[in-house]
């Protein structure tokens, strides 16, 4: 850490965090939220611009804006939107503590250097920032108390001086600091009004005069106490929420938020170079259980606008239970991203996907157990000798092989001669030979295995053709049965 | 009616939109390169028309799918099966040379999804070949078959649509369509009802690949041959022939 003197840390105080977070997802409404004793505790934008204060009754609040959407005060929230917040700045920070109720607390100084000084750092902070749309106060601070005590009095002293800064906190009145009712009272009692009152008595007649909680408080503003900090650090998975303001009753109406978020997701994976193997969409309703979308994808990815239309296609198929309150994606399977090659010279086709995407819409769209790869297996019998899989929990990409796949494929076929021809099309049961004459075409071929389990089988398989011309492949049992099981197609 | 709407509607072409150099697709057959001039015309809709099954209908592409599997380029693409009536035998596959692990099999009840499907792939450029069995119980409309060349010319994938004989008589936007029907277990009568490039030849057979080895060698070993037989269902014993 740098010289005690110097700010070293940086407070970010965000007064309307709820209202404003609302307002983005929600642009068109005004909000304010209410806190315990229903006075407005924060407002968004446009109900700043028709009147509404904070510390206003909602009933006064509701008669200068009849259209006012009021909310109660939800804490938890609040933490999320700080931790999706850190999240964002933490490309620019790497201690972000997430300790106070509606800010962050930033060690700045170990970063001066690598963004080309102070003034270079805040410039490119406060841009990303300002990208987020929510208002905040932001001041810097020799120790983290005091750079809390300011951002969250109103000012913003981002790049003042240790001499600045310290002249403005001592003019601070008893009112902008966090201490309780009872405890500014207690002040206001001997005649303290602003902090350069306090400051100017020496600390030991502190302790005997007034309660101790006070004089802690003190010791953490002057750097005498230092304390612990939660250090935030960045999520192994990617959860938001989306509170909806009105109830969606339309699966349409789910693809306005969904777009945001997935955005975000995409922000997120970008920065970290990962792709999601699965993104959880969970739609909650008011009395239903909450409905589960899971999108699972063929090929991680990591392009917003893939996800949006895989979950379109889920959406047109899905019908609402009940309307949705609220929105949650969650993608927890993240693997580091890989670029294909590309042909550089390929001719461009505005449609191109590459073969995971197509596969991730074709199992979208469609039942999942409608798309199958075919397999090879090395097993002699004939119905045996491939599977169909539907839905592997590897990622499966065409003409690439899991190694054990491509060994089986091998084996599978080089043990069997090159003149025992198969025919293309296998049906799906054997099926006792219609009642027509045919011809049979070709030696016998004896199949007697499968005794190790208990589909033992012994055919002789023929090449045979019906009054039609077509190619058939036949199979005699011991017992003189005789069944058609393929086409030569 | 108007020329115009007749230009529009795709019914009337003019000689100045007509690409000279067709590319083509060689189908590893040279009776078969011959009658389609050149071969498989690259990135267009082909049909092939035919009753039942087991006459060939499939010997007659293998080679090509197999040239599609093995190259460069496409070792990335799917080879997809729409619907087909069966289920396409791996094994039979990796023989005629195929990379079994590109084959996406797709089978769906809906004929709206199963078109839906055709065009997504078609479109992607993800897949270097389409087969596709789309007529259920009605045949497919003219308009979805045109939507599938357009598909399939943007991708520049090949989509081989397989069409009962029987419309035959009905025009179809397809590039190609050629109509099959069996001669013996080497030989389809080919008809070409209509190629880019030249006027419909003559019907005429292809040799395809046999399935079975040739006459000499089962007369070699002491196996019989041409045998008639009719089945257990009658409890009577099979009734030979000389």
């Amino acid at each position: 850490m740098a010289s005690p003197n110097l700010p070293v840390w940086l407070y970010l105080h965000f007064p309307h965090l709820q209202a404003d977070q609302l307002s983005l997802q929600n642009p068109q409404t005004p909000i304010a939220i209410l806190d315990q004793g229903k006075r407005v505790w924060q407002h968004c934008r446009l109900a700043q611009a028709s009147g509404v204060q904070t510390g206003m009754v909602f009933t006064t609040a509701l008669q200068l804006d009849p259209e006012l959407q009021l909310q109660p005060q939800r804490s938890n929230e609040q933490q999320q939107i700080l931790a999706q917040i850190a999240d964002y700045c933490y490309q620019w920070c790497a201690r972000i503590a997430l300790s106070f109720e509606q800010g962050l607390l930033l060690e700045v100084a170990t970063m001066w250097r690598l963004f080309g000084g102070r003034a270079n750092y805040w410039q490119q902070l406060q841009q990303a920032l300002q990208s987020r749309q929510l208002r905040f106060h932001a001041a810097a601070g020799t120790t983290p108390m005091a750079a809390y005590v300011l951002a969250r009095a109103g000012y913003d002293l981002p790049l003042a001086s240790t001499q600045q800064l310290n002249q403005q906190l001592q003019q601070l009145t008893l009112q902008q600091l966090p201490l309780s009712a009872s405890q500014q009272q207690s002040l206001t009692d001997v005649g303290i009004k602003q902090l350069a009152d306090l400051t100017n008595i020496p600390m030991a007649q502190w302790r005997r005069r007034f309660s101790g909680e006070i004089a802690t408080w003190l010791e953490r503003l002057n750097g005498d106490k230092v304390d612990d900090h939660c250090w935030f650090e960045p999520p192994a998975q990617f959860v938001r929420n989306w509170h909806c303001l009105h109830e969606i009753n339309h699966s349409n109406g789910l693809l306005f938020p969904l777009q945001h978020m997935l955005k975000e997701l995409n922000h997120y994976l970008r920065r970290r170079q990962l792709a999601a193997c699965a993104v959880e969409l969970i739609l909650q309703h008011r009395e239903q259980t909450d409905s589960q979308i899971s999108l699972r994808l063929a090929q991680p990815e990591h392009q917003a606008s893939e996800f949006l239309i895989l979950a379109r296609l889920r959406l047109q198929q899905l019908s609402l239970p009940e309307a949705v309150i609220g929105i949650q994606v969650v993608a927890a399977e993240l693997v580091p991203q890989q670029q294909p090659a590309t042909d550089l010279f390929a001719a461009t086709n505005s449609h191109a996907l590459d073969g995971g995407q197509l596969l991730n819409r074709l199992r979208s769209r469609l039942a999942p157990s409608d798309v199958k790869h075919l397999v090879l297996s090395a097993d002699p019998r004939p119905e045996r000798a491939f599977q169909l899989v539907t839905e592997s929990d590897t990622p499966i990409t065409a003409g690439t092989q899991n190694s054990g796949r491509g060994d089986v494929q091998d084996n599978g076929r080089d043990h069997i001669q090159d003149s025992a021809n198969r025919p293309v099309w296998l049906l799906p049961k054997p099926i006792p030979l219609p009642n027509q004459p045919w011809e049979l075409k070709s030696a016998p071929e004896r199949i007697a295995c499968g005794w190790w389990d208990d589909g033992a089988i012994q055919r002789d398989y023929f090449v045979a053709v019906d009054q039609h011309g077509q190619l058939c492949w036949v199979f005699r049992t011991p017992a003189n049965q005789w069944f058609l099981h393929g086409w030569f197609g | 009616m108007s020329l115009q709407s007749l230009l529009n509607a795709g019914r009337l072409w003019r000689a100045t939109n007509h690409q000279r150099v067709q590319q083509v697709l060689s189908s590893g057959i040279a009776t078969l390169d011959q009658l389609l001039l050149g071969g498989w015309p690259k990135g267009q809709a082909t049909e092939l028309l035919y009753d039942g099954q087991g006459l060939g209908e499939l010997r007659l592409l293998l080679p090509t799918l197999a040239q599609l599997s093995q190259q460069q380029a496409a070792s990335s693409q799917w080879q997809l099966w729409l619907a087909p009536p069966f289920v396409p035998y791996p094994p039979a596959l990796h023989d005629a040379g195929l990379n079994v692990s590109q084959q996406l099999l797709v089978q769906s009840n809906d004929v709206k999804q199963q078109l839906w499907a055709a065009e997504q792939a078609l479109q992607s450029g993800s897949c270097s070949a389409v087969m596709a069995w789309l007529d259920g119980s009605q045949p497919l409309a003219s308009k979805d078959i045109r939507r599938l060349q357009v598909a399939a010319e943007q991708g520049q994938s090949q989509l081989w649509l397989m069409r009962p004989s029987n419309v035959a008589t009905q025009s179809s936007p397809a590039a190609c369509r050629l109509k099959l029907s069996a001669i013996d277990e080497q030989q389809i009568q080919v008809h070409c009802i209509k190629r880019r490039g030249g006027w419909a030849p003559e019907p005429m057979p292809i040799q395809v690949t046999a399935v079975y080895p040739s006459t000499d060698e089962i007369t070699n070993s002491n196996q019989p041959t041409g045998q008639i037989i009719q089945g257990p269902w009658s409890g009577k014993p099979l009734a030979q022939q000389a």
